[in-house]
């Protein structure tokens, strides 16, 4: 059995006894094979570090538009932010004065802010209601075979519906008084409170809302990482004895976490920039209950035009979100290693 | 069959097609570009440069429509002037546009705005005074308005922005609500509103089926209130806020009572949602453009005046245009030369119409088209006879976070989570700080 090379001396040489002739004759090819000089259009005379250089080229060349957008419609105007946040600047007024850590000191100062800070630390709860409803349904639809496929399209809705529809059929089905909510509760005797009317139940609603929307979308990747699970963990699991409680507590959310950072992460960030519904839903209403910092940059920003003020907010919440992550991450890391 | 490059020819290709993108986008283009929304001259008419006035707008279709078919019929009278009316959503946002537009230095010729940002507007020495823009040569005088429209729009003893439409709240009743509670007639004093709106107001078991009145934060709603109990908003010189006097708290008291007391109307019925229309809600205040959507809606309903407790009162409001500096002369003379024309008594007389609202000028509400639709339209004739008498809120500098703190006050009290006296005694001392900037 001879083999001339080609992918056949990649492939075989591992289950031929070491020492045979075709052994012997597939290491020949190989060291042939490594040894045969690249055609190359690379000029010989530039030093090295030049032709690392030119080497690099292209690649940086590909990279040049995302990294030219990234510049100009991220890089700049957080740079820009950080920037303004130093000055006193009213859009209508004035080009703005420099007022040093002025604005962070007001931001800081002003019980407004923490409340919205508060109010937005109640909406992140959405993250993890929404996390464990996800598991749940992608653990569930893991394990049917029938109608799979309808039920993840259906479950993945509400993360493809636009927020401002969204929100306006959830004020209908909300309203107080008049809404389908209450009506339902009405018709199992219960006298259901004023929902996006009351201090006490708006935010709630927006959690509501939120877990809705969501729900979808971190099933599905949690339905991706369930996929990579080898399926001889959980037989071996099987054979150890161990029921469905066990195989999910022992090997699916162990090798979940890094899927569960991932949603953790991303849905922290994305539920401490909520805006659309609150815009719409309530206007960060009733006395303020939900207000976060997100609504409260854009009223500095948009409706009073104050954006030095609105920048040092956003700067606060970037910095906020920056050090959450971290430390989301470092736990969860520290979480994976231990497992590992 | 595919071509092969080399590294080299790719870098080469790349940097072929950056400096030719370079040099194409430096060398001065062939023709005159596009008139940008600014620009004013235009190569349709060759014998005299076209002048653009654009003008944003907030209000949607059908509004907007008939808009841009009165300024079609101004453009057919002077085809060396295109008036270009564009929505561009809510009056916030159209607020928020073109206060980006003046920082950009590129603001329309002409905006709708809210009455209340004039004062900010001056102080950025962003506006044309309207006395100038519209008291010309050919044009209306002072006197051409109701008494009290231009109020909110005068600053240091000048006109700055163009009323072009009036509102004012009025009392809309639901007949068949009425007949059903055996209320006779409709509300006039505060006693008689405390009265119908628990006539009215239907519970069953507990649950509200439907309300008697509905209170809003709104803040010329409640000013409305205030002003017939004999309260005023700001101090006669504009400079502190006046409402936390007596009058202002026992206003605040009679409202929040009709919520946490009679439990007669909502606290958190919005301006947004409208149960009135739904036939849930047995009387509620909005301004004349309810008469033409109730009606729509086949409600039962009569227009009065908003009750009152010591004087009449009404509270007149509006929309106005603003006129932009930093744009070219050409273009705001052209501008000046619609607004007269969109102010002329017959064109004003048919435009008001369109939108529901109330006229400005007295010779408008005159005119063959304003009467006409009077006459089809009795309800109207309440809201045009109170503009002899209403009173207008003064111009107040911060005044958007000035309504906001305000409103916010009006809340608390409302729910009862701050007596009247302590959320407007609250509201006092942070909108003394707004107002001293």
């Amino acid at each position: 059995m001879t083999f001339h090379g080609g992918a056949a001396t990649l492939l075989r040489p591992r289950f031929l006894p070491p020492g045979s002739q075709d052994a012997m004759m597939v290491q020949d090819s190989r060291t042939q094979a490594i040894a045969r000089p690249i055609p190359s259009t690379r000029p010989h005379w530039l030093p090295q570090g030049q032709r690392a250089i030119r080497r690099a080229l292209a690649g940086y060349l590909f990279l040049l538009p995302a990294f030219l957008l990234f510049c100009v419609f991220f890089l700049y105007p957080a740079g820009r932010l950080f920037y303004l946040s130093f000055f006193d600047w009213n859009m209508l007024r004035s080009s703005g004065s420099f007022i040093g850590w002025g604005n962070y000191q007001s931001v800081l100062a002003n019980p407004d802010f923490w409340r919205a800070l508060r109010n937005t630390a109640y909406f992140v709860l959405n993250v993890p209601i929404g996390m464990a409803l996800a598991l749940l349904i992608a653990v569930a639809l893991n394990s049917i075979v029938a109608g799979k496929q309808l039920f993840r399209a259906v479950y993945f809705l509400p993360a493809v519906t636009p927020a401002v529809p969204v929100a306006m059929i959830f004020m209908w089905l909300f309203s107080p008084d008049f809404g389908f909510v209450n009506y339902l509760l009405r018709l199992l005797g219960i006298s259901g409170p004023r929902w996006l009317g009351s201090p006490e139940w708006a935010m709630p609603s927006l959690i509501l809302l939120g877990v809705w929307g969501s729900v979808g979308y971190k099933m599905v990747i949690y339905l991706a990482g369930l996929s990579g699970i080898p399926t001889e963990l959980y037989e071996a699991a099987t054979v150890d004895g161990a029921n469905g409680w066990h195989r999910f507590r022992f090997v699916t959310w162990p090798l979940l976490t890094p899927v569960s950072l991932f949603i953790l992460i991303t849905s922290t960030i994305s539920s401490f920039q909520v805006f659309s519904m609150i815009y719409v839903m309530t206007q960060g209403g009733p006395l303020g209950s939900t207000t976060t910092v997100a609504y409260m940059i854009f009223q500095n920003a948009f409706e009073y035009f104050r954006m030095g003020l609105a920048a040092a907010i956003a700067v606060i919440l970037l910095a906020m979100l920056i050090v959450l992550s971290a430390l989301q991450l470092g736990v969860g890391q520290k979480r994976a290693t231990n497992l590992g | 069959m595919s071509t092969q490059y080399s590294r080299r020819q790719f870098l080469r290709a790349s940097g072929g097609i950056i400096a030719f993108a370079t040099i194409a986008a430096c060398v001065p283009p062939a023709v005159a570009p596009v008139a940008s929304e600014s620009d004013t001259v235009e190569a349709s008419v060759p014998t005299r440069a076209r002048v653009v006035v654009n003008h944003w707008h907030n209000w949607a279709e059908p509004v907007d429509q008939r808009l841009i078919e009165f300024a079609n019929r101004f453009n057919e009278i002077d085809p060396g002037i295109e008036v270009v009316p564009l929505f561009v959503g809510n009056m916030a946002t159209v607020n928020q546009r073109v206060v980006a537009a003046l920082a950009a230095g590129d603001p329309p010729q002409l905006a709708n705005g809210f009455p209340y940002s004039t004062q900010d507007y001056v102080e950025a020495d962003a506006i044309v005074a309207a006395e100038e823009f519209l008291f010309g040569e050919g044009g209306l005088d002072a006197g051409s308005f109701w008494p009290n429209t231009p109020v909110e729009l005068t600053y240091q003893d000048t006109i700055w922005a163009i009323p072009v439409t009036n509102v004012l709240p009025l009392l809309f009743y639901n007949r068949a609500h009425f007949a059903e509670a055996g209320v006779e007639s409709a509300p006039e004093t505060w006693e008689d509103l405390r009265a119908a709106a628990a006539a009215t107001t239907k519970t069953n078991n507990g649950v509200v089926e439907q309300w008697g009145f509905a209170v809003t934060t709104s803040e010329p709603n409640f000013l409305n209130f205030a002003y017939q109990n004999g309260a005023q908003y700001l101090t006669d010189d504009n400079t502190q806020i006046a409402i936390n006097s007596p009058e202002g708290i026992e206003t605040l008291e009679f409202l929040a009572g009709l919520v946490l007391v009679d439990q007669s109307a909502p606290p958190d019925l919005t301006d947004g949602e409208d149960p009135f229309k739904a036939n849930l809600l047995a009387m509620n205040i909005t301004t004349p453009t309810g008469i033409q959507r109730y009606r729509d809606a086949g409600l039962d309903f009569d227009v009065v005046r908003i009750p009152y407790n010591r004087d009449r009162a009404s509270l007149v409001t509006g929309n106005v245009w603003y006129a932009f500096k930093n744009v070219v002369p050409e273009s705001l003379a052209a501008a000046q030369e619609y607004v007269q024309w969109f102010l002329s008594p017959e064109v004003h007389g048919e435009w008001i119409p369109q939108i529901g609202h109330l006229p400005v000028l007295r010779s408008a509400a005159d005119s063959q088209a304003y009467q006409q639709y009077l006459a089809e339209n009795p309800g109207y004739q309440i809201a045009v006879d109170e503009l002899e008498v209403a009173t207008a809120l003064p111009p107040r500098r911060n005044a958007a976070e000035l309504t906001t703190e305000f409103r916010a006050s009006l809340e608390a009290a409302m729910r009862g989570a701050q007596t009247a006296e302590e959320a407007l005694n609250a509201f006092a001392e942070t909108g003394n700080g707004l107002l001293a900037g």
